[in-house]
């Protein structure tokens, strides 16, 4: 199988900078369906890894020139599609689990929970907490959690995802969750 | 991103196309003009495996090419030997590798080697035997040649006979390798002045001095340059 040649990727993205439609083209026809992989991947949902490709080369193309070092797009880009996944699988999980209420008749959130609404209301903003510093860590090891942790997928599915061996996911989610701790326990 | 190993999970190009298009309206960006399905033929953005390939089999094929460099050796073309009573032995060789030394021994004496043209040695071993002659190549290849060496002649010539008839003195020398070397005959005597012969006879061996009033020393050499001291005592 043949690999990316970054060099001439990076010398594609210099001519997109200077406005070159043909050469975005090439290079999304060089990364697309790595990057839907991915994302299916990811979503496991044809349409909602469809709408993550689409969003994840209009942020690209939009934010082309902040790039600063060119060879570096794929990578990049992995970074732009992986976080638009986790904010798509983030609004279809609530959009999910809204729906699931309204058919229930059953308003409560978290059926562990108290009655009190500041209680569930503090649980929401320690989840939404925790997943900001997720993300605010180091790629690999917020991409290694994410997709561990929230997404429930395995050792293997993960490694297939981010492209590496299982060893590196322990090592990343090890690393992940230490720096975590650390942080938290601040 | 992992290599797409399930064939399945890919969209169609009809798709990614309508995509590109959407894309680019999104970013209010004039769309391409190359199509989708031209560029997705272009090998330029995928880096070639094979290259490793192309530089091992371009390796493998260096290392055939020079390999067989290590293994070529010297060739002595020809021996030429000069007519002389001290023989010198002209070696010409033929290399593709640079010569880095040639060496040669006669009866476990060293042979002086010299190079007065390129390719070609002159050695003079000096005495008689069986000369061994190596030549070593920068690939550490070599020859060796032996060569029988005859006809060296370290022998002073002889006095055959001697005689006084009135004031001249008549010496009849021989010598049996390279010859009397006639030219170079002459006396001396006490005071250390040349004595020359009056008269010499090369096909008789003939020398003939003035009779000399004291005594003189004789010299008589060959061609080899050994050299017969005769003391002519009065």
């Amino acid at each position: 199988m043949a690999q990316l040649d970054y060099q001439y990727i990076g010398g594609l993205v210099e001519q997109v900078q200077q406005g070159d439609s043909n050469a975005f083209a090439e290079l999304y026809a060089a990364t697309y369906q790595k990057q839907y992989f991915a994302a299916y991947k990811y979503l496991r949902d044809d349409f909602l890894a469809q709408d993550a490709l689409q969003e994840t080369y209009i942020t690209a193309l939009k934010n082309i020139n902040s790039l600063r070092d060119a060879k570096l797009f794929i990578s990049w880009l992995n970074q732009i599609n992986f976080r638009t996944c986790f904010r798509l699988n983030e609004k279809h999980k609530q959009y999910n689990l809204e729906m699931a209420e309204f058919n229930t008749g059953d308003f409560a959130l978290h059926a562990d929970m108290s009655d009190n609404p500041e209680s569930i209301v503090v649980q929401i903003d320690e989840e939404q907490f925790i997943a900001r510093q997720v993300l605010d860590l180091p790629f690999s090891e917020s991409q290694a959690l994410l997709l561990r942790y929230y997404n429930n997928l395995t050792i293997e599915e993960t490694a297939e995802i981010m492209g590496c061996s299982k060893s590196s996911v322990k090592r990343y989610t090890a690393s992940g969750l230490n720096r975590l701790r650390v942080i938290l326990n601040k | 991103m992992s290599d797409n190993k399930n064939n399945n999970i890919n969209i169609s190009q009809e798709l990614a196309d309508q995509m590109l298009q959407n894309i680019f309206e999104a970013c209010d960006v004039s769309p391409n003009t190359v199509a989708l399905e031209e560029l997705e033929t272009y090998t330029a953005y995928r880096r070639d495996r094979f290259k490793l390939r192309k530089v091992l089999t371009a390796f493998i094929l260096v290392l055939f090419i020079f390999v067989p460099f290590l293994f070529l050796s010297p060739e002595i073309v020809s021996v030429q030997q000069t007519p002389d009573s001290d023989p010198t032995y002209n070696i010409s060789v033929e290399s593709f590798i640079p010569v880095v030394s040639v060496t040669a021994t006669v009866n476990g004496k060293d042979v002086p080697v010299v190079e007065k043209q390129k390719g070609v040695y002159t050695l003079q071993p000096g005495e008689e035997g069986i000369m061994n002659v190596k030549i070593t190549t920068l690939n550490r290849q070599y020859i060796t040649k032996k060569i029988h060496v005859t006809s060296v002649d370290n022998v002073t010539p002889f006095v055959v006979d001697s005689m006084r008839d009135g004031d001249k003195f008549y010496l009849y020398v021989d010598d049996n390798i390279s010859g009397v070397d006639y030219e170079t005959v002459y006396a001396q005597g006490a005071d250390s002045k040349k004595i020359m012969p009056i008269q010499i006879d090369e096909k008789k061996g003939m020398i003939v001095f003035k009779y000399p009033s004291e005594s003189i020393n004789i010299f008589i050499s060959d061609m080899a340059g050994n050299q017969l001291q005769l003391l002519l005592t009065i």
